[in-house]
C-alpha cells in the first residue's frame, strides 16, 4: 500500500514536471519580479541579476551575427546609448543564449575580440549557452530589451526602439524613454512592444 | 594585326548592361546566391492596367517573410518609383508557409516569392513621358544565419526585354497561391469573447458552420498596440484561442485579420472585434 502511494506520487510529480514542460515559456508580467539569474561573463566569472537589486538593469539578448545587432553597434550608436544610460548607473547586461551548436555560435574569447571592436559599454556579457534564462524570459530576438527596476520588477520588454529597418530620421528609443520615465517617478507609457531582430538560436 | 574576340567583347557588354539597368539582383552570402530578386511586367501596353510582379527566388533552405513575420524577422518591404500620374495597387501576397520551434514561430515563403501588383496608368501616359517603373526592396532572408537585402530594379515600358516578362503561367501560378475569400465557405463567426488580465488579452472567436471542422489553423497579421504569442494560438472544436500582450492601457483591440488555414489553402477572416 505506502509502496503503492510512493509509485503513485512519483508519478504524479513526473506527470507535472512534464506538463511544465509542455507548456513552455510564458510571457514575464509587467510589474512583476524579474526571475533571477546567474551566469557567467566572458571570463568566467559568475554574475547574478540579484547582484545589481538596488539598481536599474537593463538586459539585451545579442548574437554577433544577427545583422540587427550589427547594425545597432556599428552604425546606431549602441555603444554610445550604453554608455550613456551608465551615467545614471544603469547596470546594462548583454547575454548570449546561442545554442554552441549553432552556426552563430562564438566562444567567449570571440565574442570579447567582438565586443571590444565594437566599443561595447555593456557592465557585463553573460553566457547562456543552454538557453536557460532565455526561455525564462521568453526572449524571442536579438536584440530583445527587459528594463528591470531598482525593486527588481519588470518594467519594459520588448523591442530596443520603432525602427526594424534602421532607416527612420527619428527614432522612438524604447529603453531610454523607459529608463527616463521610472527616474522621474512617472508611469512609462509602452510597458511592453513586440521585439524585432533575428530569432534566439537556442 | 591580331583581331580582339567580338564575342567576349559582347558578353562584356551585356553583362555591364544587366548589371547597370537593375533588370535583377543576386543576393550572395559566402560564395552561394542565396535569393535572386527580378522585376517583371505583364505588358508594354501602358494603354490600360497592367500586373507588375517581384520575383524572389531562393536557394534550398532559404526563406523571407510574410507581412506578419512571426516572432521574428521583417517582411519584405516594397517603395515604388512610378512615372507620373501611375497608380500603385496593393500587393497580393501568397499564403505563407508556417514554420515552427520549440520557441518560436515564423511565416514565410521558400523557393520562390511572387508578389503581383496591379498599375493604372492614366489616360495622358505616353508621348515623350519616362516610362520608366522602379522599385526598391528591402528584406530579410534566413536559413540557419540572417542576411538583410536590399535591391533597386526597374523596367521600361517601352523597352521590355523578354526576360523581364511577366506571363500568363506566372499569373496563374499567383492567383493559385493567393488567399481565398472567406464568403466560398460555409462558416460564420457565431461568438467573440475578449478577456483581460493586466496586459494578458485573450480573444476567442467560435465558429459555426460545416467547414468549421476543417480549420487547421490561423495565421494572424500584425496586430497595433498588441504582441501576439504565436506558440499559444489555439484551436480545438471550433474555437480560435488568440493569446495577445496588450502594449499599454491605451491599446485598443478593434480588428482582427488574418488567414484561416484549411489544408494548403488560406481563406481571409477580416473581423471587427467588440469589447
Amino acid at each position: 500500500m505506502v509502496k503503492a502511494m510512493r509509485i503513485t506520487s512519483i508519478l504524479v510529480f513526473v506527470l507535472a514536471l512534464g506538463v511544465v514542460a509542455l507548456m513552455g515559456s510564458e510571457p514575464l508580467k509587467i510589474g512583476e519580479p524579474a526571475p533571477d539569474f546567474e551566469l557567467k561573463d566572458l571570463n568566467g566569472k559568475s554574475v547574478k541579476l540579484s547582484d545589481f537589486k538596488g539598481k536599474y538593469v537593463v538586459l539585451e539578448w545579442i548574437n554577433p551575427n544577427c545583422p540587427f545587432v550589427v547594425r545597432h553597434y556599428e552604425k546606431d550608436g549602441m555603444g554610445a546609448l550604453q554608455e550613456e544610460i551608465a551615467k545614471n548607473d544603469v547596470v546594462w547586461l548583454t547575454i548570449n543564449s546561442t545554442n554552441p551548436s549553432h552556426k552563430d555560435y562564438e566562444t567567449p574569447e570571440r565574442l570579447s575580440e567582438i565586443y571590444a571592436k565594437w566599443k561595447s559599454k555593456a557592465a557585463s556579457n553573460l553566457m547562456d549557452s543552454d538557453g536557460a534564462v532565455g526561455k525564462k524570459y521568453d526572449a524571442k530576438t536579438t536584440p530583445h530589451m527587459y528594463v528591470i527596476g531598482k525593486d527588481g520588477k519588470l518594467l519594459y520588454q520588448g523591442a530596443i526602439d520603432d525602427d526594424p529597418r534602421g532607416n527612420k530620421d527619428s527614432r522612438i528609443q524604447y529603453v531610454r524613454a523607459a529608463l527616463n520615465e521610472a527616474m522621474k517617478g512617472r508611469k512609462i507609457v509602452n510597458t511592453t512592444t513586440t521585439p524585432y531582430g533575428c530569432s534566439v538560436k537556442y | 594585326m591580331r583581331k580582339r574576340p567580338t564575342h567576349i567583347i559582347r558578353y562584356v557588354l551585356l553583362l555591364l548592361m544587366f548589371l547597370n539597368v537593375g533588370l535583377a539582383k543576386a543576393q550572395v552570402v559566402e560564395g552561394e546566391r542565396v535569393v535572386r530578386a527580378s522585376l517583371l511586367v505583364e505588358q508594354s501596353d501602358y494603354s490600360r492596367p497592367f500586373y507588375v510582379g517581384i520575383q524572389f527566388d531562393l536557394s534550398p533552405g532559404w526563406y523571407l517573410y510574410w507581412i506578419n513575420p512571426g516572432d521574428s524577422g521583417l517582411p519584405v518591404e516594397v517603395t515604388w518609383e512610378l512615372p507620373g500620374g501611375f497608380v500603385a495597387g496593393s500587393i497580393d501576397q501568397p499564403v505563407p508557409e508556417k514554420y515552427v520551434s520549440a520557441e518560436s514561430v515564423s511565416f514565410g515563403f521558400k523557393r520562390e516569392l511572387l508578389l503581383l501588383c496591379k498599375i493604372q496608368p492614366p489616360p495622358t501616359a505616353g508621348g515623350d513621358q519616362d516610362l520608366r517603373i522602379r522599385v526598391s526592396l528591402d528584406w530579410l532572408v534566413c536559413k540557419e544565419s540572417c542576411v538583410r537585402g536590399t535591391a533597386d530594379l526597374s523596367v521600361d515600358l517601352r523597352h521590355v526585354r523578354p526576360s523581364q516578362q511577366l506571363t500568363p503561367a506566372h499569373i496563374e501560378r499567383v492567383k493559385a497561391s493567393l488567399p481565398r475569400d472567406i464568403s466560398l465557405l460555409d462558416l460564420a463567426v457565431a461568438e467573440q469573447h475578449v478577456t483581460r488580465d493586466g496586459q494578458s488579452t485573450t480573444l476567442s472567436l467560435q465558429f459555426s458552420g460545416n467547414d468549421m471542422q476543417r480549420i487547421s489553423d490561423f495565421y494572424p497579421e500584425i496586430i497595433d498596440g498588441f504582441t501576439i504569442e504565436h506558440t499559444e494560438i489555439s484551436l480545438a472544436g471550433g474555437k480560435l484561442t488568440l493569446p495577445l500582450t496588450a502594449h499599454s492601457r491605451q491599446s485598443a483591440l478593434k480588428r482582427v485579420r488574418g488567414l484561416l488555414i484549411m489544408g494548403r489553402e488560406g481563406y481571409v477572416l477580416d473581423i471587427p472585434i467588440f469589447e
